[in-house]
């Protein structure tokens, strides 16, 4: 009895080291394999090799310098949109990984507790005001956090908290800023409406290098690899969690926060890309299972990939036209989900 | 088995008041667990059975009074420092979201385990022992959305004898077990329980299991105006057709047979 139960514990132990390591690299290729695509694809033809002479021209291997249109192109078009897209999409579905821990509910999305809307009211402002790029993304985070703290606020008041207390009063704040978003489409100009809708559809073509983004998003995946197990046990009910020691109140907080605070930095920089935080953590969980620790690094990568591989679709497909890649993740999204669905033996979920 | 310096009291209340709704379930109490016994709590639908042993537990504040758990007060101590003494089994349990038999069993090492350590060979082992006693050792790598009510419990009971702690609170262990589990898991724990010089106390609706394992019991009888409510003490003097009758607004028989008393309704 014990040496089987051994051999088969240690046969579980690396299979899970392994799973680590195969799904965490690939994905990873994955996103590189994207990253070289979307650099290359576009309307002016860069060729493998002039992308190669320019990565060692910058890496300072090489003191030869690369066509100087193609260079251009990369460098200041191409380049600042795919990181932003990979930022974009990392924290989109990393938001909606923790959302649904913290709402305990599989369908939660990051956008669910009114965070994109709110955002959008401060965008949608800010278009009909005819500013500029930077106005818009400063005003879509301002309504952002507005929403964070109206909803966290909200749903405290009445001194008692629950995640079903917290759901209820940002599904409601979400409706009241689509009402609002809804009177300012009905009210705005023509020649503004197409900029709003493209915000409200999710868009990289304002995008520049994701700087701090960037930045926010390795601390947040830093972060969540403090919070996995716990968020494991969470995933049994709150009361249980507790009694295996975790923390639960101030787990909850730190998700609300950090959740709400990786949504309010993808919206600022692409509008509110729909989908992606539903979809991208519910195939990974119905395809590896639900331990956090594999679950939100792969969660991420798996985001980014998607958003750019559908951001570079959205920019070629129709070319010189360009689609709103919120479109695009959705045609994606809806028929591979689909397809895990029907492929899925981990039950219902 | 027992290290030369025990504490005495492994759990213990200290004017204890705890209320829900308006209804006092007890007032200044006082109660002390020591190594090696087990406790019942008997009392009827909606008697408090549940909410005491939440407060118990830490998972619930009391109004007054403090709960020590060897000696230190709950409040004191970190969730994570509690659940390495303390463990629960909670009534209900969630199957929302997809995991397997053997990974909610390894969920028991939680309190044991530093930040960033993953489950090592070890734990894996007192995991898969835990399982092979409660009889799922077969079903590892099942999801546990696909196991009967019955199974879940099981695996709930596997999940706290992982936890190794040294008081173990049950919220009605033996619900959804047939009649063999409920003999074989309740001796099988209490063994274990013994072993460790741990107590246990746990709510139970079967009064021949009480009269079976426990040695004392608590009676929660509704607090009346002059603040007399529960009653604990030995098996023996509790068990009374009188005082169940009155537990529970219902006449109840007890029988004497070879095998002990047996309790029936009348």
């Amino acid at each position: 009895m014990t040496t089987q139960s051994l051999e088969t514990s240690r046969s579980y132990s690396q299979q899970q080291k392994l799973k680590v390591f195969l799904l965490l690299g690939g994905l990873a290729l994955a996103c590189i394999a994207s990253l070289v695509l979307a650099l290359l694809t576009g309307s002016i033809k860069v060729t493998v090799g002039e992308l190669w002479q320019l990565i060692q021209f910058q890496l300072g291997l090489s003191d030869q310098p690369a066509n100087t249109l193609s260079a251009t192109v990369v460098t200041e078009l191409r380049l600042p949109r795919a990181l932003s897209a990979l930022v974009v999409g990392a924290e989109l579905a990393l938001a909606g990984c923790l959302m649904q821990v913290l709402l305990r509910n599989p369908l939660a999305d990051p956008y669910v507790l009114g965070v994109s809307g709110g955002a959008a009211v401060g965008a949608l402002l800010s278009i009909m005001a005819g500013l500029g790029s930077f106005w818009v993304s400063g005003s879509a985070f301002v309504g952002a956090l507005t929403n964070l703290l109206l909803v966290f606020g909200l749903s405290h008041a009445s001194g008692v908290w629950s995640p079903s207390r917290l759901l209820l009063t940002g599904v409601v704040t979400a409706a009241g800023w689509g009402a609002i978003i809804s009177f300012m489409l009905s009210i705005g100009e023509d020649n503004q409406l197409r900029g709003m809708l493209f915000w409200l559809m999710g868009d990289l073509s304002r995008a520049s290098l994701p700087g701090w983004h960037g930045l926010f998003l390795l601390m947040s995946l830093a972060l969540s690899a403090l919070l996995a197990r716990p968020l494991n046990m969470m995933l049994r009910g709150e009361l249980q969690a507790k009694a295996l020691g975790v923390a639960v109140y101030p787990l909850q907080i730190t998700l609300y926060l950090l959740a709400s605070v990786l949504t309010a930095s993808a919206v600022t920089q692409a509008g509110s890309v729909g989908f992606l935080g539903l979809v991208v953590p519910h195939i990974l969980r119905l395809s590896i299972g639900s331990d956090h620790r594999l679950l939100l690094p792969a969660t991420a990568l798996a985001g980014a990939c998607l958003l750019l591989l559908a951001d570079t679709l959205a920019r070629t497909l129709i070319a010189p036209q360009q689609l709103p890649v919120g479109v695009i993740t959705a045609f994606i999204g809806v028929p591979v989900f689909l397809w895990v669905l029907q492929k899925s033996n981990r039950g219902t979920v | 088995m027992t290290q030369s310096i025990e504490p005495k009291t492994l759990l213990a209340c200290q004017d204890l008041t705890v209320s829900i709704g308006g209804k006092t379930l007890c007032q200044n109490w006082q109660l002390k667990l020591r190594p090696g016994e087990i406790w019942g709590i008997l009392g009827g639908n909606g008697a408090g059975k549940t909410t005491l042993l939440h407060t118990l537990a830490g998972l619930r504040e009391a109004d007054q009074g403090e709960v020590l758990l060897l000696d230190k007060p709950l409040q004191q101590l970190k969730n994570r420092q509690r659940a390495q003494q303390l463990g629960f089994l909670l009534q209900d349990d969630s199957t929302a979201f997809p995991a397997t038999v053997l990974e909610t069993a390894l969920q028991g090492r939680h309190p044991h385990m530093g930040l960033f350590s993953w489950e090592s060979a070890e734990d894996e082992t007192i995991a898969m022992a835990a399982l092979e006693q409660v009889g799922l050792s077969d079903y590892c790598q099942r999801n546990i959305d696909q196991l009967s009510g019955g199974e879940r419990q099981r695996l709930k009971i596997a999940t706290l004898m992982v936890q190794q702690p040294k008081v173990w609170l049950l919220d009605e262990p033996a619900n959804h077990l047939d009649l063999h589990h409920q003999v074989s898991l309740l001796e099988q724990l209490i063994g274990s329980v013994k072993d460790q010089s741990g107590t246990l106390l746990m709510s139970l609706h079967d009064l021949n299991l009480a009269q079976r394992f426990c040695d004392k019991l608590i009676l929660l009888f509704p607090t009346d105006e002059n603040g007399k409510g529960p009653e604990m003490g030995d098996k023996g003097e509790l068990l009374t057709e009188e005082k169940l009758q009155r537990l529970y607004q219902h006449p109840i028989r007890r029988l004497e047979t070879d095998a002990g008393p047996v309790f029936i309704p009348a």
